[in-house]
């Protein structure tokens, strides 16, 4: 499995996060709309970003280029990640996620169980 | 992020409907504003905020909510000394919109453009 970390801000801390959850996946930092260009083409499985308010700069160039049916905003300011949300996107299809920086820990790892459990 | 950069991006944005042509077009003002300002044509680390700032105005116009930024956040961007600046250009923001903006996008504006003067070191 391959994963672009994309969005705007700890992008470090996210891939961090991606391998200390399970160090055999493949992660790649780009920036947001390069990010969502190596999913959109398929050289990528996920996307994950995020930013401060978690559908802006987080996850608005997935949302334009791959469509809102296959992005999900994870978590909003005041608003914490949900994991039974977050499995049913993943079971839905989606495969870029938007996230607050505050909540990347719970995020990531949610999104990350999700979709192991697949 | 130069202009051009800022045009292809908006562009992305808009024609994908994830923001409006109207906060498109306002984005591209303030982005000219700011070079204005900072008195540079690429003004480093923009993305987050042009990016953030026509999805903030597309939200208004939606009626869509977002909840405050963390408080120690704000305590801390009050702290700097671009603050006064960032506080310009959210005024500038406001004029161009027209209408109030609300306190919780207000305050990521200010977020976002104190640390874009933070990150330019307030222009040459």
């Amino acid at each position: 499995m391959k994963i672009v970390i994309g969005g705007q801000v700890d992008k470090k801390e996210i891939e961090s996060l991606v391998k200390e959850f399970d160090s055999s996946i493949e992660t790649v930092i780009k920036s947001d709309l390069e990010a969502a260009m190596a999913l959109k083409t398929g050289q990528v499985d996920y996307y994950l970003g995020a930013c401060h308010t978690g559908g802006g700069g987080a996850l608005a160039m997935a949302l334009a280029l791959i469509g809102r049916p296959k992005c999900e905003t994870v978590s909003m300011p005041g608003k914490k990640p949900e994991s039974q949300k977050v499995a049913n996107a993943v079971n839905e299809g989606k495969v870029a996620f938007g996230f607050t920086a505050d909540h990347k820990e719970a995020a990531v790892r949610m999104i990350l169980e999700a979709i192991k459990n697949k | 992020m130069n202009t051009n950069e800022l045009k292809e991006r908006l562009k992305i944005l808009a024609e994908n409907n994830v923001i409006s042509y109207r906060s498109s077009d306002l984005a591209r003002q303030a982005f000219t504003q700011l070079q204005q300002v900072l008195h540079i044509e690429d003004i480093q680390a923009s993305e987050m905020l042009f990016t953030h700032l026509p999805s903030a105005i597309t939200r208004i116009e939606r009626g869509e909510e977002i909840g405050a930024p963390m408080p120690e956040i704000l305590a801390e961007i009050k702290t700097s000394k671009y603050y006064q600046d960032a506080m310009q250009q959210t005024k500038f923001i406001e004029k161009l919109h027209g209408y109030k903006l609300p306190q919780e996008e207000w305050d990521y504006l200010l977020i976002h453009y104190t640390n874009v003067f933070q990150q330019n070191e307030g222009g040459k």
